[in-house]
């Protein structure tokens, strides 16, 4: 089915997940370019997709703005890509001929979505991820949060929420109805999601629960416990903070690792 | 009822009618007539004019055949009760200052609307007069007729104020055609106060006169069915909350608080939600607020547009992002939705009706919304 946008026209293909205020489809422009077309499940839901549109522009604006900042500060041009943390709104319509649904064409700048999945298959199909894999997905929530934080943005981190492009180290985050812009996050509500996010990713490193905290029972290299020991200070609430908590983060990453690019690795849970 | 809404050229000729050559003091005869005689003018008195004020379509009578011709459109009620106690007492002035703005940023988001506006006040029931309200009126002479006739006292006794009896006649005192066919009107109460969250008998009839409970009581059976009834005793355990839980199911209604005062912030909340009151710094920007609710509740105003549609409308681009930001809390197209539920379109101008109080006209082939069907695939 094609559908005809205020800048384009975009074949839909396939369903790649709901949330119960949008049905999400990859969808593709004539220039061949993936995109996600977001389509609010009946009209009782277009007001939710106005709200993320309006949340994802100002999150544009306040990127953008902050990459001019970082600019001056800095004299650089190398950019902070703050743009890459969040879905771009391309284009918007009413589908008359679909009962009046609003939808909203979403585009993650410079990531394959074709060579993306759910977040949630890692786990689903009895996978794990490796130490310094998870390094750069811890890093790039805690990246999203200090963001969100700074913007007055409050989103849950939730696994069901991300689709991973493993080739750019990109964690994509397609559901943003759950999203409030308001008041600054407090230091108890940065904590909880900070926590959230912690737990998000020694799930998929393949910790277990109990005792009242997560054991991570794998292997572990000379030094790399500490990096565990990072991740559960993180889930335990000791960071209020995400700015703080991301600097803190990447002094353990890069004291045990190093700067370097690490190819995306699983293992089978029972390896 | 005619055919005449509101203009900018008719507005300069009613004020220059009505003697009316300032911003300033545009009150004062009507409150040196209080002073003298210790009662309002009818026009602005809620206990005159049959208590009761109706928003109602406008018809010509068809000279082609039998019944009536919508003139306008479907009438919108719009009604707002601003406070003039204390450092809110220049309001009437704002409002006349603000009229033509006020209404032609609401026909604009509420296009084949007639649009029909009640621009209230309130005080203090330590005030001679707690609460005044006009009509719905159309027309620049009769809106610029009762803003002049109002009586702002300025005083307010103590911090909370008392709204309260205007949200009452909102949610009881009102009959709209708007409500019958199953959409709602808008309400805006404006002020930078807590309430006192009590309703008295005297209060009661001192403000809407002695047989206020018997239309209060009839025309709440219109409204609410018949379990809606009012004793004395009810009244004097009535609560803004109770009050404004019903007047919601008549209206889309909004708080906006003047000022950001936590406390107030809090009050007002909790009464509304959250979702429901919207601070702004001054009413000079109250049409665009206003106009802004109503545009996004309608659907025709979207949320990512709102930004500049207020800077477009003459509010400073700061103070137009912070309103986009709390606008964005509304429910966004609540009246959209409505709409679709209607088993027909809405009467337009040009449509005949049977008789004037018909809900319907006499025959309508328009199509009505698409709905889910085989050949279209369903996304």
């Amino acid at each position: 089915m094609v559908i005809t946008g205020q800048n384009g026209n975009y074949e839909t293909l396939r369903l790649l997940g709901k949330d119960g205020h949008m049905n999400y489809h990859i969808c593709r422009d004539t220039a061949g370019n993936w995109h996600i077309l977001a389509i609010a499940t009946d009209t009782t839901q277009n007001a939710v997709v106005d709200r993320v549109e309006y949340l994802l522009r100002q999150l544009a604006e306040k990127s953008e703005k902050y990459e001019q900042e970082h600019a001056e500060q800095t004299g650089s041009d190398r950019r902070v890509h703050y743009d890459w943390l969040f879905p771009q709104v391309i284009d918007r319509l009413t589908l008359h001929e679909q009962n009046n649904r609003k939808v909203i064409v979403l585009s993650f700048l410079d990531a394959n979505l074709q060579k993306s999945f759910a977040l949630m298959q890692i786990t689903e199909r009895k996978q794990r991820v490796d130490l310094k894999s998870s390094a750069w997905m811890m890093g790039r929530l805690l990246k999203l949060l200090a963001f969100l934080y700074e913007s007055n943005v409050m989103a849950p981190i939730l696994t069901s929420n991300f689709l991973l492009e493993p080739d750019n180290h990109r964690l994509l985050m397609l559901n943003w109805t759950t999203a409030t812009l308001g008041d600054v996050p407090t230091p108890a509500q940065q904590g909880f999601v900070i926590k959230q996010a912690a737990e998000c990713i020694l799930l998929l490193l393949g910790a277990e629960y109990y005792d009242g905290a997560w054991h991570y029972q794998y292997p572990l290299e000379e030094g790399e416990m500490q990096y565990i020991k990072c991740l559960q200070s993180l889930h335990r609430g000791d960071y209020t903070d995400a700015l703080q908590a991301h600097a803190a983060f990447y002094e353990t990453v890069d004291s045990l690792w190093g700067k370097k690019f690490h190819p995306f690795t699983t293992y089978s849970i029972s390896d | 009822m005619g055919r005449e809404v509101f203009s900018r050229s008719s507005y300069s000729e009613a004020k220059r009618d009505f003697g009316i050559t300032r911003d300033h003091g545009v009150t004062a005869r009507a409150e040196q007539q209080a002073m003298k005689t210790g009662k309002l003018l009818e026009s602005v008195d809620p206990a005159a004019g049959g208590v009761i004020r109706r928003s109602l379509m406008r018809f010509d009578k068809n000279p082609g055949g039998d019944g009536w011709i919508v003139t306008v459109g479907v009438p919108m009620p719009i009604e707002s009760d601003v406070d003039t106690t204390g450092s809110m007492g220049d309001n009437v002035d704002t409002s006349m200052k603000n009229l033509p703005n006020t209404y032609e940023l609401s026909a604009e988001v509420l296009d084949g609307y007639d649009p029909q506006l009640a621009l209230g006040i309130f005080g203090d029931v330590s005030d001679n007069f707690i609460f005044q309200r006009p009509q719905f009126e159309m027309t620049a002479k009769a809106i610029v007729g009762y803003l002049k006739d109002m009586v702002p006292e300025r005083n307010g006794g103590d911090s909370p104020e008392d709204p309260q009896y205007g949200l009452f006649a909102a949610a009881y005192l009102t009959d709209a055609y708007i409500n019958r066919i199953g959409l709602k009107g808008y309400h805006f109460c404006v002020s930078d106060a807590t309430a006192h969250d009590r309703f008295t008998m005297g209060d009661l009839r001192r403000v809407f006169g002695d047989s206020a409970l018997d239309v209060v009581n009839e025309n709440a059976k219109k409204c609410y069915g018949n379990n809606k009834h009012f004793s004395e005793s009810k009244i004097a355990s009535l609560r803004i909350g109770d009050v404004v839980a019903d007047l919601l199911k008549l209206s889309h209604a909004f708080f906006v608080q003047v000022e950001e005062t936590p406390y107030v912030n809090a009050f007002w909340k909790e009464i509304y939600g959250d979702d429901r009151v919207i601070v702004i710094d001054s009413t000079d920007y109250l049409p665009q607020t206003q106009a802004a609710i109503v545009g996004l509740t309608e659907g025709t105003l979207t949320l990512s547009e709102t930004a500049d549609w207020l800077v477009q409308h003459r509010v400073e681009r700061f103070e137009a992002l912070r309103l986009a930001d709390q606008l964005a809390r509304i429910p966004l197209g609540a009246q959209a939705l409505l709409r679709d539920k209607l088993e027909r379109p809405l009467p337009k101008a040009g449509d005949i009706f049977q008789q004037k109080t018909d809900l319907w006209p006499i025959s309508d082939d328009r199509t009505t919304t698409i709905t889910q069907s085989g050949g279209v695939e369903w996304l």
